[in-house]
């Protein structure tokens, strides 16, 4: 009987904004070397990681900040790890934006997934938002959550993908 | 933040001169290009040729652009976007929002 069991790729998240780039590229060879993602795929992949790195910058740049990447086929998971307090959905800036576009479904006191409100595209120029942070990993993925581990005090986000 | 403009008798060009266009430059390019809006420039052709990724907060920025257009009755044409950019602006439904030609040629036309 043989075991396939998950693959994980990991590597501490930059720390400057001008080393996203090089970061990206070396995180998706790395990646590549064990899937094959379709253009589209790939592109989404891509999308997800820039956020997480740009949030890993802007946020938490003191703290311990991890991009992981777990293939356990036929999901792909990429997560970013960080050892930053607690993220509480009362410390974000509930910006419209925020309300408008996307809303937080608890899964238990730890947990909770981030889901859209509404598939449809503003008409309202103004009401456009202008803060796409989340809402770029919600959409690129199938499934967005966040978990914080009591035991090593950590913050997970986990976006989720099917391979195809 | 480095851009260049190219003034044509239908736009001006802005071709964003960097690959990374994430949140340490968005502010700024913000900036540059009110800034060019304020000095009468209503017609705008903006390039990202040499930009290889774009992230939420530089998105964020070419839709302050936008709405700074809207109400002088301006216009905005995005051209040369990459595969990895064009998809960011479906996901996020932009490209219903934007117009976005393949090159500053046929941008040209619908001026």
């Amino acid at each position: 009987m043989s075991l396939a069991l998950p693959i994980i790729i990991q590597a501490e998240a930059p720390q400057k904004p001008e080393d996203i780039n090089s970061f990206i590229k070396a995180f998706v060879e790395l990646l590549t070397q064990q899937i094959q993602p379709d253009a589209k795929l790939l592109s989404n992949i891509k999308l997800i990681l820039i956020e997480y790195c740009t949030n890993a910058i802007k946020h938490v740049a003191e703290e311990v900040n991890i991009i992981q990447a777990e293939i356990d086929k036929p999901l792909l998971r990429l997560k970013k790890i960080d050892k930053a307090p607690k993220f509480k959905v009362g410390d974000l800036i509930l910006s419209h934006d925020i309300l408008q576009n996307y809303a937080f479904v608890e899964l238990d006191k730890d947990s909770f997934q981030f889901i859209l409100r509404e598939d449809k595209q503003q008409e309202n120029i103004n009401l456009i938002p202008e803060h796409f942070g989340f809402e770029i990993v919600i959409r690129a993925s199938e499934e967005f959550t966040y978990h914080y581990n009591q035991e090593d005090k950590t913050n997970v986000f986990c976006a989720s993908l099917t391979l195809i | 933040m480095k851009i260049s403009t190219v003034k044509t008798d239908k736009a001006l060009i802005i071709n964003i001169e960097e690959a990374e266009a994430n949140f340490s430059k968005s502010d700024q390019f913000k900036e540059l290009v009110f800034q060019e809006i304020e000095k009468g420039h209503h017609q705008l052709i903006i390039s990202f040729k040499q930009v290889d990724y774009l992230d939420s907060s530089f998105l964020g920025a070419v839709v302050a652009v936008l709405k700074y257009l809207i109400p002088l009755q301006g216009k905005l044409v995005l051209v040369e976007l990459n595969a990895d950019i064009k998809n960011l602006f479906e996901l996020t439904r932009l490209d219903k929002v934007f117009e976005i030609k393949k090159d500053i040629n046929e941008a040209s036309n619908i001026f």
